[in-house]
């Protein structure tokens, strides 16, 4: 069934980037939060000591799987909640800046109320440093058809995301796909 | 089928060889392991931590979250590599979701040793399984210390 909010968003790919400024700058306390709750010893994350005698940048480092945890947003005065479940009534200039919402939003009006993140592709080209101020640029990048799976019928779409810090280095590009559907009750299986 | 383990200290990319298997890494999955990657992540998504809203949208309870699939799947790597590999390239795909009750167990191999642009690199496919099957299918690009390098 064609479905108009596709043909909508389509015509939206490659268009407009938002640029965000990470909340809190690169902090030793939430790389050691990642380590206890992803087990991982690694001391180039932790052990100041180790990363200046063994480490190849003489500092200790953000674990790179971890570099989209430094531009989510805040829980608390402006809700991450609804930057996830952009449904609170925005005004235009909100909206018009951000695909990032405003792509789901209009999913969401659709009833595509469901989100689950599907995929993610990182190049890494820089590390990140206590102390770093992460920057990122969003685009949107992409939508497919009206499609069935197990979750229900949704689209997949897709954000290109540009990380670069305080001195304009890129430090990760990402590719990061979510899919929007109309929920079906789970059988168990996915 | 255990993996290849080495000391931590003696890790080059002159020793791997191509079709060796990484050391598996098994966990057993709570509501704690869900919530606490989630919040490490900052990720407030109800889906993570919010058992009512997880049933509404069609799940049978909070399931993990994205991020930390890759955390866990950084973990894998790097106890592979002794701490000595950095992550150039990292690409995950996500299945069947992981919830509490589910044991996550990542086995991987390493399908291609290259030398590229002055970098000595490896690159590993790799799957976590839970209970209903393939949770996150993943390939990472890693570059190695060499000897004498």
């Amino acid at each position: 069934m064609a479905s108009s909010v596709y043909d909508e968003l389509l015509k939206m790919v490659g268009g407009k980037r938002v640029v965000e400024t990470g909340v809190y700058k690169v902090d030793e306390v939430m790389i050691r939060h990642w380590c206890e709750a992803m087990e991982n010893a690694n001391p180039l994350y932790t052990d100041e000591e180790y990363a200046k005698q063994e480490g190849r940048y003489g500092n200790i480092i953000s674990p790179p799987a971890m570099v989209q945890t430094w531009i989510m947003p805040q829980l608390w005065p402006d809700g991450a909640y609804e930057k996830f479940y952009p449904t609170r009534v925005r005004t235009e200039v909100e909206l018009a800046n951000d695909p990032y919402i405003l792509v789901r939003k209009k999913l969401i009006d659709a009833g595509y109320s469901g989100t689950v993140a599907t995929n993610t592709v990182m190049d890494f080209f820089q590390p990140l440093f206590p102390g770093d101020q992460v920057v990122v640029e969003k685009t949107f990048s992409n939508i497919s058809a009206e499609k069935k799976t197990s979750r229900g019928l949704g689209h997949f779409i897709e954000f290109l995301w540009t990380y670069k810090n305080q001195n304009g280095e890129v430090l990760c590009q990402q590719k990061f796909g979510l899919f929007m559907f109309k929920a079906v009750k789970d059988g168990g299986s996915s | 089928m255990k993996g290849t383990e080495r000391n931590r200290n003696e890790f080059y990319w002159d020793d791997v060889e191509v079709a060796e298997e990484l050391p598996i890494l098994s966990k057993k999955v709570t509501p704690t392991t869900i919530v606490a990657g989630a919040i490490a992540t900052r990720d407030f998504a109800p889906l993570h931590h919010d058992h009512a809203w997880a049933l509404r949208e069609g799940a049978r309870d909070i399931f993990m979250n994205i991020h930390t699939t890759n955390g866990f799947m950084q973990t894998f790597l790097d106890q592979y590599t002794g701490y000595r590999g950095e992550l150039k390239r990292m690409e995950t795909r996500l299945a069947a979701s992981c919830y509490p009750g589910d044991t996550m167990v990542w086995t991987g191999r390493v399908t291609k040793k290259y030398v590229e642009g002055g970098q000595h690199l490896i690159d590993v496919e790799c799957v976590a399984k839970v209970q209903a099957g393939d949770h996150c299918l993943g390939k990472a690009t890693i570059i190695l210390p060499v000897r004498n390098g």
